[in-house]
């Protein structure tokens, strides 16, 4: 099946991220595909690639990324969710004059027509908030 | 057409409550995260007796809650293919 996953929550603040991260990965191991990753409101954050744990925990982000490198997935941060918290890519950062782009690499900027189409195109939506 | 239900709050947070407001017949309710500490006292409640009660292992075993025989654990890939079975789902948080 095709399944997107949207996520509320930061990683740290609840367990929801966590969660979603969980199911993602059992539904990709199941052999489903994932049409879209989709990080709303403080789910941003999950995008945010200086988000640095110590080194003996679980680094959420970095797991994040991982995941959508490995298996090329589609994931988008609403973009005025992200800027409002900082989560910027790097032709935002030069538009607003900031001087770091935080977001990761694997993660795209976009608006909420891409959470339309996904639920418009996926067969299940699900989704993890705190 | 059914639903998924997922409720990740103690009874301390009203989505339980609203959640078993609108569930119906032959819908399934997942507790996960903190939502599993309700998972004893939500066989008494008179509208979750139509529905099919899962909590997600993880979560029970990590706050060492034990199930009552009415709700289900189950594991992350039992968790997407309940996701796959219902036709769409609503999270409670």
């Amino acid at each position: 099946m095709k399944l997107t996953v949207l996520v509320h929550s930061a990683p740290y603040s609840s367990e929801a991220a966590y969660s979603a991260y969980r199911f993602t990965s059992s539904a990709l191991a199941a052999g489903h595909e994932i049409y879209r990753l989709f990080f709303y409101y403080d789910g941003v954050h999950n995008s945010n690639a200086s988000s640095t744990p110590p080194q003996d925990e679980f680094d959420l982000v970095k797991a994040w990324s991982e995941l959508i490198k490995t298996h090329k997935l589609d994931a988008i941060s609403c973009v005025s969710s992200a800027l409002r918290r900082g989560v910027l890519d790097p032709q935002e950062a030069t538009r607003y004059e900031k001087e770091a782009a935080s977001m990761g690499a694997q993660f795209v900027l976009s608006g909420l027509g891409q959470l339309v189409d996904a639920n418009t195109n996926s067969d299940r939506v699900m989704s993890f908030g705190a | 057409m059914s639903t998924l239900h997922t409720v990740n709050k103690t009874a301390a947070d009203d989505a339980l409550a609203a959640c078993l407001r609108v569930a119906t017949s032959g819908d399934s309710l997942l507790l996960i995260e903190d939502g599993v500490y309700q998972a004893s006292t939500i066989t008494g409640h008179p509208q979750a007796q139509v529905l099919k009660l899962f909590a997600l292992k993880e979560d029970t075993d990590a706050r060492g809650i034990s199930l009552p025989s009415s709700v289900t654990p189950i594991d992350y890939a039992q968790f997407v293919e309940l996701a796959c079975q219902h036709s769409r789902s609503v999270s409670w948080f």
